[in-house]
């Protein structure tokens, strides 16, 4: 296995009086894809969520247990949310373009962080856009608007604006779920490649997806994490009984 | 023991098209355990109209052996199976292969019956009969696992293979004396050659089999051993540095 990249112990969330998470304790290795996967309700996204503290902006949650990042505590109080979420990028299950150009839309963290010179910014907005997979695609038109764009192609503008402020850890919660085959393959393929460079956690609901791009995959269940393994383990021979009926669709 | 029928899938008609699958496996096993049940007592009563019927098996079990591998097509395409549905599948289509040329050997036994007259003193010098009665039993064993989804004795039947080739050894020991003190029992000889031979290679065929049902109801996978059992995990086939 790989260096721990993410460390999570003995993590507990609360919303208010309603335990989501219990007990989760799993190292999630870097430069690996893992994949989280369960029933809707099951804490996967909410999970995902403490990673790069998103959760910080829900009323009444509370958190007990470690998250580290490469060493650091990510709920420590002194640490800086902001600078967290640059090394943290996170893709949503519907592409959120903001209402800009394309550029601007690639530019918009670099700017953010402080950078204003117009050839450095070229040079970001080009190289996320051909991280992303997306260039040859775009590059024509960077002066349009990203509603422009289909809907596959929004998802992976959005992908190079998470990579543009160079993130080391990209979650992605659903991230093709809204897109059709091709437009899927395309970010499955991205994934793939985005991996060499980056540390990337996945919700999804299609199990066939998490077989198809993760190296591991944890399995959740009420709060609770099932089975953590390597992917191919999961798909072909699970330990626990609840992990083969769920990835089997044998769940009641 | 795995249990495939305790939890269902949501899905029902997935369900259906397993039971479906499984129902006919189990089909094609019991028509190739006809097969060499008739195929031997063809040979050892010497009667002919068993052996014709072991040739109008064979056909019903060619027409199976393509509707098994059009099921598990469809389940492939249509369900993406994972798991223990995976290696059911996998298992089926490897199970009915085996069932598939089992059946022929069957048959080519009853074909050496059905052109020349079988010289039974011959016959009795040989150790054919006990071959034939661990084939049965091995069979036998065989079809209940896959009746009860279980893997019980399988290690056994894998072992049985050795004592079957033994046997053969001796059977071929005994016909060459008998052809060497009687040239007329040549062709006779030959043919009970071909009968142990056949056998032999059933015997072959259901310790891959009694592997194949390790396989699906263990998930370990036990193939390619020589004297020793080797085993690993299924989910190592899809490691590529171990498959280089």
């Amino acid at each position: 296995m790989k260096d721990t990249k993410i460390k999570i112990e003995d993590l507990n969330l609360y919303y208010g009086a309603k335990q989501a998470l219990k007990d989760i304790t799993l190292d999630i290795p870097e430069k690996q894809v893992t994949a989280f996967i369960g029933p809707s309700g099951c804490g996967k996204s909410t999970f995902l969520r403490t990673l790069n503290r998103m959760n910080d902006l829900i009323d009444g949650v509370k958190i007990t247990g470690n998250v580290e990042i490469d060493g650091v505590n990510v709920y420590h109080k002194n640490l800086d949310v902001v600078q967290l979420r640059k090394k943290v990028g996170m893709v949503f299950q519907k592409s959120n373009p903001f209402p800009k150009s394309i550029y601007d839309n690639i530019a918009y963290g670099p700017r953010v962080n402080g950078i204003r010179d117009k050839k450095a910014l070229d040079q970001i907005v080009e190289e996320s856009l051909q991280r992303a997979a997306i260039w040859d695609e775009v590059k024509d038109r960077l002066k349009y608007s990203a509603f422009s764009l289909s809907g596959g192609q929004q998802q992976r503008v959005c992908i190079a604006r998470s990579l543009a402020v160079n993130p080391d850890i990209l979650l992605m919660d659903e991230p093709a779920s809204a897109l059709d085959p091709i437009s899927t393959s395309k970010i499955e393929e991205l994934i793939n490649e985005l991996k060499a460079n980056y540390t990337i956690v996945i919700v999804t609901h299609n199990m066939q997806q998490a077989a198809r791009v993760s190296d591991f995959t944890a399995f959740f269940y009420l709060g609770e994490l099932i089975e953590y393994d390597k992917t191919r383990k999961i798909f072909t021979s699970p330990t626990k009984r609840q992990t083969e009926d769920y990835v089997t669709g044998r769940f009641g | 023991m795995l249990d495939f029928e305790k939890n269902e899938h949501t899905l029902k008609v997935f369900d259906l098209e397993l039971a479906k699958l499984r129902h006919r496996v189990i089909k094609m096993g019991t028509l190739v355990q006809q097969q060499i049940e008739f195929a031997m007592n063809s040979l050892f009563d010497n009667n002919l109209k068993l052996a014709e019927i072991v040739t109008d098996l064979e056909r019903k079990v060619d027409k199976l052996d393509i509707k098994i591998d059009k099921q598990c097509m469809k389940i492939f395409a249509l369900h993406q199976p994972v798991a223990m549905d995976l290696r059911l599948v996998l298992s089926s289509v490897s199970i009915n292969d085996y069932f598939e040329i089992i059946g022929d050997l069957a048959s080519e036994i009853a074909m050496n019956v059905k052109i020349s007259d079988v010289d039974m003193l011959l016959l009795n010098t040989t150790k054919i009969k006990e071959s034939s009665e661990l084939v049965n039993s091995s069979f036998a064993y065989i079809m209940d696992n896959l009746m009860l989804l279980d893997s019980q004795n399988s290690d056994e039947l894998i072992e049985q293979e050795a004592k079957m080739k033994a046997m053969h050894q001796l059977t071929l020991a005994r016909l060459r004396e008998a052809m060497k003190e009687n040239p007329e029992k040549i062709d006779n000889a030959c043919l009970l050659m071909d009968v142990s031979k056949n056998l032999t290679f059933i015997s072959s065929q259901i310790r891959t089999i009694a592997q194949e049902l390790i396989f699906l109801f263990e998930a370990k996978i036990v193939k390619h051993t020589q004297g020793e059992i080797q085993t690993s995990n299924p989910e190592d086939l899809l490691n590529d540095e171990k498959i280089d």
